[in-house]
């Protein structure tokens, strides 16, 4: 039997686990397990749970997991996996109980994570990511979670920033929605509806610059965008703004990321961070899992998961 | 339309809808609007299926 020596938790019909699984397996070849609950639903699998579950995946070798490996968590499944599918339907139980599969799997084999799944699922909350900057000593614009419109009048300046706190991405069965983080007045009569859902309202920061930065153990790169008068506050809304990152040096910027990244456990992450106009850094969202080929150093951003994967534990 | 006894929230006053291409699975994968989506997308690496963590 196979015993495989990397484990993705992704899907190849995604560029980033694809640039990740390749550059790995050009170190480990035939070693690396590309698998995410969509494939594993078209696989044949045994799972005893005192012993190693063995997989064949379509078109491939079957593989043991009870050796060592090291892994790294891209996504458990295509975003499209579960388009359309009603929550509490039977589609929506049989794609959990793939998922269940899925992480009963991970969660039994002995692998060692570029960051530890829990840790990425704590990570992403931001209200823990805020917590971490304040104990570090890293600035962030000024943040509440109210329900109280009033409160959000505390907040420096007169206008706020607000975003959500869950989901941002909604989807109905024939379109893609978005909330992007907005600014509004900070007496906007529609922050009365902020006991609906909790939203996170923010300081705004006149920002002169904005940063992407991408974590990989205590390896930083950073990159950036200037703000002009068609760059939106949230610079994800403007296609021209991805094409427009170059490398940037922010020796304090980098510091703060990998150091936030330590804290939260993360060994991989895409940071966004702003520099205001008097040239002051500020941190502002950590995703454990965020994109970064769109990045002037995206080969070395993959060159560096793929070799910390095919490290030998052995 | 909200649901029985759901209140409006900031939800329902700024979401916006993205351009069909956004929502084509066949887009080409680095087109700028998957990019455009990404950091939303991500929240769901973890969290599939009525926000329950599985991995």
């Amino acid at each position: 039997l196979n015993h495989p020596a990397v484990l993705i938790v992704g899907n190849r019909s995604d560029p980033h686990a694809e640039a990740v699984a390749d550059k790995a397996a050009a170190h480990l070849p035939g070693r690396v397990l590309v698998v995410d609950a969509q494939r594993l639903s078209r696989a044949a699998f045994t799972v005893d749970p005192a012993a190693a579950p063995t997989l064949t995946l379509p078109g491939e070798p079957t593989v043991r997991l009870d050796r060592p490996m090291r892994g790294w968590l891209r996504r458990v499944a295509p975003d499209s996996w579960d388009h359309g599918i009603a929550l509490g339907s039977r589609d929506a139980a049989i794609r959990t109980a793939w998922l269940s599969l899925l992480s009963g799997i991970v969660r039994t084999s002995n692998i060692r994570w570029l960051t530890p799944p829990a840790a990425a699922a704590i990570a992403e909350n931001k209200i823990v990511q805020y917590a971490a900057a304040a104990t570090l000593g890293i600035d962030a614009p000024e943040t509440l979670l109210t329900s109280d419109p009033n409160a959000v009048q505390r907040l420096p300046g007169d206008r706020v920033v607000v975003k959500p706190l869950g989901p941002g991405e909604i989807r109905d069965r024939d379109t893609a929605n978005a909330v992007f983080a907005q600014s509004l007045s900070a007496d906007d009569p529609r922050l009365a509806l902020l006991d609906g859902a909790p939203f996170i309202a923010q300081q705004r920061i006149e920002a002169s610059r904005h940063l992407r930065v991408v974590t990989v153990g205590k390896r930083a790169w950073s990159a950036a965008i200037d703000v002009d008068n068609d760059t939106p506050l949230d610079w994800r809304q403007a296609p021209a703004a991805h094409r427009r990152f170059q490398r940037s040096d922010e020796p304090d910027v980098v510091d703060g990321a990998v150091r936030l990244a330590g804290h939260l456990d993360v060994g991989y992450s895409s940071q966004d961070w702003i520099i205001d106009t008097d040239g002051r850094p500020f941190f502002v969202d950590l995703n454990p899992g965020g994109q970064w080929l769109f990045l002037p150093d995206a080969d070395e951003v993959s060159d560096a998961i793929a070799a910390w994967l095919s490290k030998d534990d052995t | 339309m909200n649901a029985p006894g759901r209140r409006e929230s900031l939800y329902d006053a700024l979401t916006v809808e993205l351009p069909q291409t956004a929502a084509d699975a066949a887009s080409p994968p680095e087109t700028v609007l998957t990019a455009t989506i990404e950091t939303v997308d991500n929240d769901r690496a973890y969290t599939l299926m009525g926000g329950v963590p599985v991995v």
